[in-house]
């Protein structure tokens, strides 16, 4: 797992705050810590569950879970947590619900590990999203993000679901991505808990503004080269 | 009500002669009832010596200022826990006062307290402590010599690190700040450490009490550590947890496995839009 996990990420795998030395540590000690190779530092772990529900606990060995995820989630989307590290046996995961940031715990017998060279990096104040590959941008793009009574929520979260939408020319776009973000505003939208996605639009001339909801919106063509390419627990770090 | 009507009416008399009673022995009394007690004043040295003095009230008459067991105690923590320094007595041949001398160690301020535990010469029951604060000069030059070594030993399923720590000696002696007590003390006598018999001391010469202060870390943390040594000890404590990490990062079954691209789902999306 990259450092993304231990502060704030900057494209390119550089941690905001650190000087190259400490850069160099926090990026060695982060890949100790979950058992992975990257030369990058840009390599995440994704857990797909493996059984059809799946505790989550508050820290290792405790007496029970604080939370059951179904699996496959309502929507019939696979349960996919991102991994923030590794013990014996368990895995600290990042969690698809509120309040934004949630973390627990999950037996390594209920998932499947599997590294994840992509990430995505959304920064509001330039309204871009940039799609990374093992350290390297390789998709740039203009994205239309939360207005400012609206706002984007900020922080680490991650592709929790991938949606084909009916209508490719509606205002989702073809492809809608679940995050495991939620607005701090909004608690329901259009039916659903205020979760944030990263979806098509059908007002491209919104890009590159602070005009939606909390989602952040690309062109059409973009969130379908997206869907083809990024796996479920890809990083999403959102900025200001 | 005019003063001439006053001494005319016989109740106005009676108020005028009790007016007069209270301002006469009135000022006789205030300062019986607030005397018979020990006075201490202390001081304290950049080498960690401290000083007290003990001195009897300044009673109308020799009996009343003569104790035969006044004590001398001091704390280091502001009072919760008291160590008895010195003992002497208040008598015509030391002239009321007696003084003497103990070593604080390391710490930087001192409390002194004085009690008298018998009756003065005049039957007068003791009447409470006195108390007096002390602080070290602000202009004492550091040296760190080494002079105890301790040693942590922290084992862990897969390291030992030791630290080493030294505790420092402060040298050089300024003037000494003498705080002055209260000249009246309304506190009730404190119960702590006081449970040594009498002594039966003669008159002189003063007392001179050594009392040692060590201050060994416990628990692993060093109250007195310079803050060079805590940033090593801290530095110390990071790396020992990375070497942990990196252990257990060790036991873990590397991930092999690559993740796919999502599988989309088809369903109409709830999102904020």
């Amino acid at each position: 797992v990259s450092a993304q996990t231990h502060g704030r990420v900057r494209p390119g795998g550089g941690v905001r705050g650190l000087r190259r030395p400490a850069l160099a540590l926090a990026i060695f000690v982060s890949c100790a810590a979950f058992g992975v190779s990257s030369a990058s530092g840009a390599t995440s772990i994704a857990a797909q569950a493996t059984v059809a529900s799946v505790p989550v606990f508050a820290a290792p060995n405790a007496k029970r879970p604080f939370r059951v995820f179904a699996n496959p989630s309502a929507d019939g989307s696979p349960l996919v947590f991102l991994v923030r590290r590794r013990v014996h046996g368990w895995v600290q995961v990042r969690l698809p619900i509120r309040p934004n940031g949630s973390l627990g715990w999950v037996r390594t017998t209920s998932v499947s590990l599997a590294l994840n060279a992509y990430s995505v990096t959304v920064s509001l104040r330039e309204h871009r999203i940039t799609v990374w590959k093992s350290g390297r941008a390789i998709t740039r793009a203009p994205a239309a993000v939360g207005r400012s009574a609206l706002p984007t929520p900020t922080g680490t979260f991650y592709i929790a679901e991938l949606l084909r939408q009916a209508n490719p020319a509606g205002s989702y776009g073809p492809y809608a991505f679940g995050l495991s973000a939620y607005s701090t505003v909004l608690y329901s939208f259009g039916g659903g808990p205020g979760q944030i996605g990263i979806h098509g639009t059908n007002e491209p001339r919104l890009l590159g503004t602070s005009a939606s909801h909390g989602c952040i919106r690309v062109a059409n063509a973009v969130i379908a080269r997206l869907a083809m390419m990024l796996p479920l627990g890809t990083p999403v770090v959102i900025t200001r | 009500m005019h003063l001439r009507a006053l001494r005319r009416s016989f109740g106005g008399r009676r108020l005028l002669a009790f007016a007069g009673l209270v301002a006469v022995f009135g000022v006789w009394f205030v300062p019986m009832a607030s005397a018979h007690n020990a006075l201490v004043t202390a001081s304290l040295a950049c080498n960690g010596s401290a000083k007290f003095t003990a001195t009897a009230w300044a009673g109308p008459s020799a009996a009343s200022r003569t104790n035969t067991d006044v004590r001398v105690f001091d704390s280091t923590d502001n009072g919760s826990t008291w160590t008895q320094v010195g003992t002497g007595q208040f008598n015509q041949a030391n002239g009321f006062t007696f003084s003497g001398t103990f070593s604080v160690g390391s710490a930087k301020t001192i409390r002194v307290r004085v009690q008298e535990f018998a009756n003065w010469g005049d039957g007068v029951k003791p009447v409470g402590p006195d108390y007096a604060n002390a602080s070290g000069p602000s202009n004492c030059t550091t040296t760190t010599t080494p002079t105890t070594t301790t040693t942590h030993t922290t084992t862990t399923p897969t390291t030992t690190t030791t630290h080493t720590t030294t505790t420092p000696t402060t040298t050089t002696t300024p003037p000494a700040t003498t705080t002055t007590p209260p000249t009246t003390t309304t506190t009730p006598p404190t119960t702590t450490t006081t449970t040594t018999p009498p002594t039966t001391t003669t008159a002189s010469p003063p007392p001179v009490t050594t009392r040692t202060t060590t201050t060994t870390p416990a628990g692993g943390s060093a109250p007195f550590l310079p803050p060079a040594q805590v940033a090593a000890a801290k530095r110390a404590a990071g790396v020992l947890a990375a070497t942990r990490r990196k252990a257990a990062a060790a036991k873990l079954k590397k991930v092999t496995a690559h993740a796919k691209p999502a599988s989309a789902v088809a369903g109409s999306a709830h999102f904020t839009g």
